[in-house]
């Protein structure tokens, strides 16, 4: 490549081509066990298979990266991080709804 | 480069306990969350906030900054001397480099050289190979960037470490390919696009959240798309066709029943944010009533009060 031409570099859309266990844990920072446990809980919620075919989508990394950030800031109990995670989704929403 | 008063950021004594500086970060975090707060700053600060905590609640980091921080005030002209961390020992909790956007230069100086803790496997080769971190970034995109596609340069602040293992924060400009039909919140996934691996190993992703510019006239769920229609009172009650400019500047016709009121919505499919599937277009139908300003207009109404005998509070109880 020469010095003029710009490289484009082309994602892919998360949701097309969603997440293994292994990716996204690696993409929240957090080990594959932190994840089982919070699928396990309830709080990511995926169809009961088994972890080999979990896939995690766009909506679910932006949730388990701020679970994980309020359980470690706040001390925050799992279910009562998802709480917040719930209220804050649903005052995105309300926002969007308003504006 | 400024001298950062981590104590003061969090509003604590020199001498505060690991209690009393937790206390206070969750009291500012909850003041200052970009969610709650009104501070026209929120976002800024809760990044200072966030920065002096991640320093202060580490014991390893409080005590190395304590060293250095001595004789300085804040945002004084800060320059380390040379080897200010020999007979530290730091665990490797350095700063993460998906989170490198979120911390300052200042942060970058004292705290580079902690980073670099990989954890990773041997090789095949019998070498230390580990895939580098992940990064995390976002971009806010035009509403018909999503119809087309289109092409952002993105600046990214990213560790680099250098010879000496001393990592320093760089911007990374890149150009990057949006997908035609991305959503609002959805991750775009570059592939080794992250933190180059050690040792052989590959190299981290970089996720891109994608947002809006916030514009008046759409509202937007998904590819949904959501537009308030004025239209007249003959309209609504003749049925018409209107068309509706789309935000990639293309348009569509779109029938409107005769008898619509006010508050109905009408459903266009597939003409929301293409994509697999494509959204849809949803118009709530709003009528909107001239005024009565000529003696022409009025005598209208007159006669329309005469002759129409309309009672629109016949089912309102009013």
């Amino acid at each position: 490549m020469t010095r003029n031409e710009i490289e484009i570099i082309s994602g892919v859309l998360l949701d097309e081509v969603a997440l293994t266990l292994e990716e996204f844990a690696h993409a929240c920072s957090v080990s594959s066990e932190w994840v089982s446990l919070h699928v396990e809980a309830g709080i990511l919620s995926l169809p009961e298979i088994e972890p080999a075919r979990w896939r995690f989508s766009s909506r679910d990394l932006w949730r388990a990266r701020q679970l994980c950030a309020l359980e470690r800031d706040f001390d925050a109990l799992p279910d009562l991080a998802a709480l917040v995670i719930d209220l804050r989704e649903e005052i995105i929403s309300l926002r969007n709804r308003a504006s | 480069m400024e001298f950062k008063d981590y104590y003061r950021t969090l509003g604590v004594a020199r001498t505060a306990s690991a209690d009393e500086i937790r206390k206070s970060y969750r009291a500012l975090a909850r003041k200052f969350h970009p969610d709650v707060s009104r501070e026209a700053d929120a976002e800024a600060r809760m990044k200072e906030v966030n920065e002096a905590y991640t320093v202060l609640s580490d014991p390893e980091k409080r005590a190395a900054y304590d060293q250095i921080g001595q004789g300085y005030r804040p945002g004084q002209e800060f320059r380390p001397p040379p080897d200010w961390d020999a007979g530290f020992e730091f665990s490797g909790h350095g700063f993460s480099p998906g989170n490198a956007s979120d911390f300052s230069d200042f942060f970058a100086e004292i705290f580079g050289r902690m980073g670099g803790a990989r954890h990773g496997a041997r090789s095949a080769h019998g070498g230390y190979a580990s895939q580098g971190e992940d990064h995390h970034a976002k971009v806010v995109i035009d509403l018909e960037d999503a119809w087309n596609g289109a092409t952002r340069q993105i600046s990214l602040r990213v560790p680099r470490q250098d010879a000496d293992g001393r990592v320093t924060l760089t911007t990374r400009t890149l150009n990057v390919r949006i997908p035609q039909g991305v959503k609002e919140g959805q991750m775009i996934r570059l592939a080794g696009q992250g933190t180059p691996g050690f040792g052989g190993g590959q190299a981290g992703d970089l996720y891109l959240e994608v947002h809006f510019q916030p514009q008046s006239r759409f509202r937007v769920v998904g590819r949904d798309l959501y537009l308030v229609l004025p239209v007249a009172p003959w309209e609504a009650a003749l049925g018409t066709t209107i068309e509706v400019g789309l935000p990639a500047g293309n348009a569509v016709k779109v029938r409107i029943p005769e008898g619509a009121q006010s508050g109905r919505q009408l459903k266009v499919k597939g003409k929301g944010i293409p994509g697999k599937p494509p959204g849809d277009l949803y118009l709530e139908i709003r009528v909107v009533v001239p005024e009565a300003k000529s003696p022409h207009a009025r005598k209208f109404y007159e006669t329309m009060a005469r002759e129409l005998a309309f009672d629109p509070r016949a089912h309102s109880g009013a």
